[in-house]
Parts: C-alpha cells; structure tokens; sequence
C-alpha cells in the first residue's frame, strides 16, 4: 500500500491491474502525467504493479476516482475503482 | 507488464534517486515510406473499430452524450480497449452507461490526429534527401502510394518532431494498437481484460487450454511472454500473423524510442 495516501476519510480507491502488453516505461510515463507523482513514485508503483499484480495508485472521492479511471483507461491501462473496505 | 529488451529495472531505480528532470514534451523520429502506410493503416483500423456501437443507438443518447451501452463489448479487442471500470456489474454498467462514448471519441481523436500528421504533414518537415526517394538503413527508399478514398497520396519518408499535446496523442494511439494486435495475437491469453472475479466470461471463453484467469503470476506471464516471442520468432516467414507480431514488436520498439527521447536531459 501507499502508506502516505491512504486517508480514512477518503473511502475509494482507483487499481492498476498489471497486464502483459503495456511497456513497463510508459505506465510510469502515464502514472507522471495523470497524477503528477515525480518519477521515483510513479516508478515505484510501476513495480509494485508488475510484482504484485495490482496497485492502488490514487485514492479520493468516488467522483475524483471515476476521473482517474476514464483518464487512465484513455492512455490503455486497466484499471478499476472499488470502494476501501479494509 | 512487457519489459522491453531495452530497459532494466535496475537502470531505472538508480534514475529515481537523481532529482526528477523536467520531463521533455518533444520527440524525432524519422519514418520511412513503408512505416507511414503501416501506421496510418493501424490508425485508420482503430477509428473503423471505435466508430462502431454495439448496440442501435438512439440519437437522443447522442445528444447528452450517453452511449446506453452498458455491458462490455463483446469483441475481445474492444473489451481490452474500453474496460470496465469497476468490478461490481452494476456499477460497471452504469460507469460505461455514461463515460463510454467520451471514451470512444478520445481514443478516435488520438488515433485521427495521427493519421492526420502521417497524411497531411502537417506540423512535419521533410528531410533533404527525402522528396521522391530518401535514404534509410535500407538503402533508397522509393516511397508508397496510399489509397485515400479516391486519391492517391504518394508516402515518402518524412522526419517528424511531434510535441507537447500531441505526443500523448501518439502515445495513447501507439498504445491502443499494441493492445488491438495483442488481443489478435493472443498475448496474455484468451482472458486479458477479465477481472479475477470476472469468472463468467473466463469459464465461458472459447479457448481454455494453456492460461487460465486465476490470479496467474507475473513470472508466469513473463515466461509465457517470452514463449509467445519464441513462437512467432518459429513460425515461417509465410505465416501472416508472424508479420502482425513483427509490427506490434516494433511498435512497442517505436513507444520505447518516444519514452527514452522523453527522459533524456537536453
């Protein structure tokens, strides 16, 4: 997890899902330009992607994660929002 | 995640320790004749597969903006491009209720702004040498004509320098058509887009043998990847589908050399 961004009061969550297509460069790349994280954050959660399978790589409202989601799905990644459950 | 042969993870950690460079918005590339007609080709099949509506469409939809569409597309390259956004079918429905036709008509200005540079040049400057027949690695490149409608348009080899905006136009469209042929070529298996509790499409895909959806591991993907690499570097040269690999290879190459060109100091 992101220790740094996860907020109790800010209940959803928007995943990465690691797929076998995307260049491991330009998801770091997207992660820069969608949320404006410097290179060694949008890298480390390029990893974890890679390694673990999924990131949660932005948490908010629920309306700020569909923002996110539509902006990341247009640049190919495959991601979701879910609520925080845990 | 596909990890080019020209980058190590490694290379790359020891980058993010340096301060963050201010990232650069311009990139060059010199296209030969026979690379335009590929990637306005390319180009032109996304714009034909996101036009497309799986379902009538009631032109008051068209008017707010709702696509009505609200299961995901059944072609499995659609799927991958349009995904749904959230797992719980309900919520995802109403999601692609609302978002999908903005989503469609991104991806189809992405993939029209390029096709527009290729053909137009606009924006482009021809190199000295390549007005009728240029140099390449190949030797002289003698140029293509591409059917446009009813006209011809004669492709030479064109340097370009693509910046700001649109560089994420090319980007996203590059990015777009790696994931159309993939889906064609059967990289990341028969159930790439699937969720992992998405299991009513995975247990009903046509071709189960080989990878199965359930929480397969990257090193598992990554040896599977490089056995999809061994195939199609197997297959004779007649085999069409060992051109469609040759393509998405170099246009993963293409979207590589951008990124690098992105990240290097002046």
């Amino acid at each position: 997890m992101i220790e740094s961004d996860i907020r109790p009061d800010r209940p959803w969550l928007c995943i990465v899902w690691d797929d076998p297509v995307n260049l491991m460069n330009y998801v770091t790349k997207v992660f820069m330009m969608v949320f404006g994280y410097p290179r060694h954050k949008a890298t480390e959660l390029m990893l974890k992607v890679h390694t673990e399978g999924k990131a949660v790589v932005s948490t908010g409202t629920r309306e700020e994660m569909e923002r996110d989601v539509a902006k990341l799905h247009e640049y190919g990644l495959w991601a979701t929002i879910q609520r925080d459950d845990e | 995640m596909s990890q080019s042969s020209t980058s190590t993870v490694s290379g790359r950690r020891s980058n993010a320790t340096m301060s963050d460079r201010e990232e650069i918005e311009r990139v060059r590339h010199t296209f030969s004749s026979q690379e335009r007609y590929v990637l306005i080709n390319l180009a032109e099949q996304i714009l034909e597969l996101l036009g497309q509506s799986s379902i009538s469409r009631d032109p008051l939809h068209d008017i707010v903006g709702i696509s009505g569409n609200e299961l995901p597309p059944d072609d499995p390259v659609l799927k991958r491009v349009l995904p749904s956004a959230y797992t719980e079918l309900q919520d995802a429905a109403e999601f692609r209720r609302y978002t999908e036709d903005a989503l469609r008509n991104r991806k189809r200005a992405h993939a029209g702004r390029i096709r527009e540079m290729l053909i137009d040049a606009d924006g482009l400057f021809e190199s000295e040498s390549s007005r009728g027949s240029a140099e390449s690695s190949e030797g002289i490149d003698t140029g293509m004509v591409f059917v446009h409608g009813d006209n011809e348009i004669q492709l030479s080899a064109l340097q370009m320098e693509i910046v700001g905006e649109d560089l994420w136009a090319w980007l996203g469209a590059l990015n777009d058509m790696r994931l159309a042929l993939a889906v064609r070529l059967d990289i990341g298996g028969p159930t790439m887009g699937d969720l992992p509790n998405d299991s009513h499409r995975a247990t009903t895909s046509p071709r189960g043998e080989g990878e199965t959806s359930e929480d397969q591991s990257s090193n598992d993907a990554y040896s599977s990847q490089e056995a999809i690499q061994r195939k199609y570097e197997l297959m004779t040269e007649s085999d069409p589908m060992k051109a469609v690999y040759a393509v998405y290879s170099w246009l993963g190459w293409l979207q590589e050399d951008f990124l690098k060109q992105m990240e290097k100091p002046e």
